[in-house]
């Protein structure tokens, strides 16, 4: 065949693959029609959440307006919702139908055997490591340090978790509570088997500025109250760019990210509903709605991010195995008490 | 022979019970399930390891003494209760001094600015502050760094400490103080007053010798109530007291309630501590009283003469503007600008105010509504059957013959010592199983509230019926008038005022109500002080302070609306 030919040919066919694979590329995620019929007939599920408020009106919106179930949702810290839940199953008097938190919440409640399997057809197209039969990571959230622009020039920021030591922070480091999130902690494991306890123990000199939750901390370091972050949630530097606050952020080598784990409590009242809100959230638009607009990361492959994400894949992660999840969950209770020792002021 | 006797006799009982003795025995059983099964559960919950398992013992009671971190908690608590009570003392007794017996220009409308705290919520407080005194970016320090001192990056106001904590909840419940002392120095005897002064004694010198120590009764309960208020406080604490590492007993059976792995016998322990410490105090103030140390305040309706200050009224006159700003002037200011700019920044300007927080509320926010018609929902139909029950109460207690009758005004004002937190505890214990499981309901929210605030009701009530005198009803009753009627036709019209004030002051408590909130709601359940409360976790401060006007429009308008209607005074409208 000739050089010219072999060419139009090429485009030709480049250009019918096209025309194949645009559908496909478009095409909804169809639902198990017996399912959808189900959850109507629930006709509501509620949604226990630690992401952002927005994050979780978000999706109970579109959930509502594609198959007409409406939503409620609880929002609190993760450790207040592996409580809630558990003080509900424990009284037999279930309200939450699905629970999503940050690791290891849900992962505690699979191991206390107090969540169903989850069979949906959506947890197909994510990794092992990201799953088990019961909760799915439906999120990966960024741990990155956050500064104030105005009180911090870019060239002076803390880049590592290392620079964070430098006593020209003291007392200007904001920290979420580290009893009621998991993030501090999951950082805490992480710098603990990098750098070891003494650089935690150092940490704790620094004179933390705590605050409840993550927003607050983030709100804090936005207003120019704190000028760095220890750790921040991307999700919540994510709320403060759009707002328009002069933050600036950096993301330490390694970091890792926070998964959202999102499962079923057993007893939930409308377990059809919640079934197929997980299969929405799990399906690519449920991922772009829920996870893209917040700077929240999908471990679902073939995403593909915005520009004013971070990359995924420059961020050198500090991988978590499934075992590692299950052992810290076990370590946890003892790191928190470690974590106050180190961290309390004096 | 026997059963008929037996069988008039069951005839004649049933004569007996007629519609008032029906109603009057489900209110005191009623009362008594209201207030003892969550103070039971509480005791109960307190003395096994777990709330739910028979397994009895002491241990959190043991761990409360000798666990360093709850040792220093307690005596956080103890430092921030006196230190309340002194901060009372210094703010409420000389304006109830300027505002009862001086000739300050204005001195009426400062009265009402006094008790302006009793309108807000401290949790509202605490987002004023915030905003005010934030070590680096409240308003307060920034204009006091712009105007005196550039160089400064901190302070010098810092309302993340101890003293800061102490510093609002004294705003706070102040007015206690306030309301109590002006009260006595109004109907006191001036004759020893006239006598130090007829002596060569000056003004001031009169005052500190004579007029002080003649109220001094009046001033101790004041401050001894407005303690035993601040050793229950979860709000002001919980907000001020986390970036500084700062906890007391409140918040810490919240965190013990929340937080992994949760503990509820161990709650249960310090909620108890709390109340026994609340209850002493109560005691204390309760001798205080019955020792009859107001001899000098009778109720022979004296009117002390006012004292002319001469030149030294400007001196007092600053005084009040000055407790004015600080009171009201200052925090209303800092949630306003709050609710206008879209986020917080050290840089303040006017042309970033907006109206954006609002819209987003209104527009946006899937909680604005259902909380605004939950919140409005327990105040209306919540204020109406506790003071149904109050008055019945009160009847029962002022002009009923039973022998229990003063056990069951005990009970029903037992609440007042428990604090909200604790109380929730004790709550969230008893109705979360079946067959009593109304959690996950708006119900449980009305149990608690009713529970929570019926010595409010009970408490106004019973103060306009002491006032009448019962030859009315007896008459009525010898007319043959029914006990239901009477009390209907005869006892609610005469006391209307109380039950109208009251009626309005459990109105308001329940519109902003928080501590007993936060541990019972659950979704599609939310109130506006859980709005409030999500936002400051969430660090969204400027929606915080935009939800914190609204609240406070609602209020006022209520409180004019109710006025207009009823013509009920606004000073007689005091929180419990």
């Amino acid at each position: 065949m000739e050089k010219k030919n072999r060419g139009m040919v090429l485009i030709t066919l480049t250009v019918l693959l096209l025309f194949v694979m645009l559908p496909l590329a478009f095409a909804e995620t169809t639902f198990d029609p017996k399912l959808v019929e189900a959850a109507k007939k629930e006709g509501k599920v509620s949604l226990y959440n630690s992401g952002s408020r927005e994050a979780g009106d978000t999706l109970l919106k579109a959930f509502k307006e594609k198959f007409g179930i409406s939503g409620e949702q609880y929002r609190a810290t993760s450790n207040k919702i592996l409580t809630k839940v558990m003080e509900e199953i424990k009284a037999n008097n279930i309200y939450c139908d699905v629970v999503t938190t940050g690791s290891p919440n849900v992962l505690q409640l699979q191991l206390k055997g107090l969540l169903q399997k989850l069979n949906v057809e959506q947890a197909k197209h994510y990794p092992k490591t990201q799953k088990t039969d019961y909760y799915v990571n439906v999120t990966g959230i960024g741990l990155f340090i956050m500064y104030n622009k105005d009180l911090v020039p870019e060239n002076e920021a803390p880049k590592e978790w290392k620079d964070l030591l430098n006593p020209k922070w003291k007392g200007k480091i904001a920290m979420p509570d580290w009893t009621a999130s998991t993030s501090p902690m999951i950082v805490y494991k992480m710098l603990r088997d990098v750098y070891g306890t003494e650089f935690l123990k150092n940490a704790g000199e620094q004179d933390f500025v705590v605050h409840k939750a993550h927003g607050a901390a983030a709100n804090a370091v936005a207003t120019g109250e704190c000028a760095i972050s220890f750790e921040m949630l991307s999700d919540r530097i994510a709320v403060q760019v759009k707002k328009g606050a002069p933050v600036g952020y950096s993301v330490p080598s390694p970091t890792t990210f926070n998964p959202r784990q999102i499962g079923i409590p057993k007893g939930a009242p409308h377990p059809n509903a919640a079934r197929l809100l997980i299969e929405f959230v799990l399906s690519p638009e449920g991922q772009k709605m829920y996870n893209l607009g917040y700077w929240l990361y999908s471990f679902r492959p073939g995403i593909t991010y915005p520009k004013e994400m971070y990359p995924f894949d420059k961020i050198k992660v500090y991988d978590f195995t499934p075992e590692m999840w299950i052992k810290f969950t076990e370590e946890l209770p003892s790191l928190i008490e470690e974590a106050t020792k180190f961290w309390r002021k004096k | 022979m026997d059963r008929i006797s037996t069988s008039e006799k069951f005839f004649n009982l049933l004569k007996q019970i007629n519609l008032g003795t029906v109603i009057q025995t489900s209110v005191a059983l009623l009362v008594l399930f209201l207030v003892l099964y969550p103070v039971g559960w509480l005791w109960l919950g307190s003395l096994r390891t777990d709330p739910f398992t028979p397994d009895y013992t002491l241990t959190w009671y043991v761990k409360i003494f000798t666990d360093e971190v709850l040792w220093q908690r307690l005596t956080n608590t103890l430092f921030i209760t006196v230190g309340t009570g002194l901060m009372c003392l210094i703010l409420g007794v000389p304006m109830a001094w300027i505002v009862a017996r001086t000739d300050t220009p204005l001195r009426r409308r400062f009265e009402l600015v006094a008790v302006v705290p009793f309108m807000t919520a401290p949790l509202i407080g605490a987002i004023a502050w915030i905003n005010l005194a934030a070590p680096r970016t409240g308003l307060l320090n920034l204009i006091y760094r712009q105007l005196f001192d550039p160089s400064l990056r901190y302070g010098p106001f810092n309302v993340y400490s101890l003293w800061g904590i102490i510093f609002c909840l004294g705003l706070y419940y102040s007015p206690y103080v306030f309301l109590f002392t002006s009260g006595a120095l109004r109907s006191m005897d001036p004759a020893l007053e006239e006598a130090s002064r007829v002596s060569g004694h000056g003004i001031f010198r009169t005052s500190f010798k004579i007029t002080l120590p003649l109220v001094y009764p009046a001033i101790t309960s004041g401050v001894l109530l407005a303690m035993v208020f601040a050793a229950g406080q979860f709000a002001i604490p919980a907000l001020l007291g986390t970036p500084a590492q700062i906890s007391v007993m409140t918040t810490t059976i919240y965190e013990l309630m929340n937080r992994w792995p949760i503990n509820r016998s161990l709650a249960a322990a310090i909620g108890n501590l709390l109340v026994f410490f609340t209850f002493l105090l109560l005691y204390i103030r309760g001798k205080l009283l019955a020792r009859g140390a107001f001899t000098t305040v009778t109720g022979k309706g004296y009117r002390p003469d006012v004292i002319k200050l001469g030149k030294w009224k400007y001196l007092t006159l600053s005084i009040c503007i000055l407790y004015s700003i600080v009171v009201f002037v200052l925090p209303m200011f800092a949630l306003a600008y709050g609710s206008l700019v879209k986020f917080w920044s050290v840089k303040i300007s006017l042309s970033r105010l907006t109206f954006w927080n609002y819209t987003y509320l209104f527009t946006e926010h899937s909680l604005t509504y259902v909380a605004l018609k939950n919140s409005l929902l327990l105040a209306l139909f919540g204020a109406t059957v506790c003071v149904l029950i109050s008055s019945v109460i009160s009847f029962m207690v002022h002009r009923g013959k039973s022998p229990w009758r003063h056990t069951l005004e005990y009970i029903a004002m037992m609440p007042v010592g428990v604090p909200g937190v604790v109380f929730a505890v004790g709550i969230l214990l008893g109705w979360i199983r079946p067959p009593l499981a109304l959690y996950g309901t708006l119900g449980i929210l009305f149990v608690g509230y009713i529970s929570r605030f019926l010595p409010v009701g009970v408490r106004a009530t019973s103060s306009s019926l002491v006032q009448v005198h019962p030859e009315l009803e007896e008459s009525a009753r010898v007319a043959g008038t029914t006990w239901g009627g009477t009390l209907l036709r005869i006892t609610l019209p005469l006391i209307k005022p109380g039950v109208q004030a009251g009626w309005m002051t459990l109105f308001i408590i329940f519109l902003r109500e928080f501590g007993v909130s936060l541990f019972l709601y659950s979704p599609g359940n939310e109130v506006v002080s859980i709005m409030l409360y999500e936002f400051w976790e969430d660090g969204d401060m400027m929606r915080a302070s935009a939800m914190s006007m609204v609240l406070i429009a609602i209020t006022l308008i209520s409180i004019y609306g109710m006025r207009r209607l009823t013509g009920t005074d606004v000073s007689s409208i005091t929180t419990g």
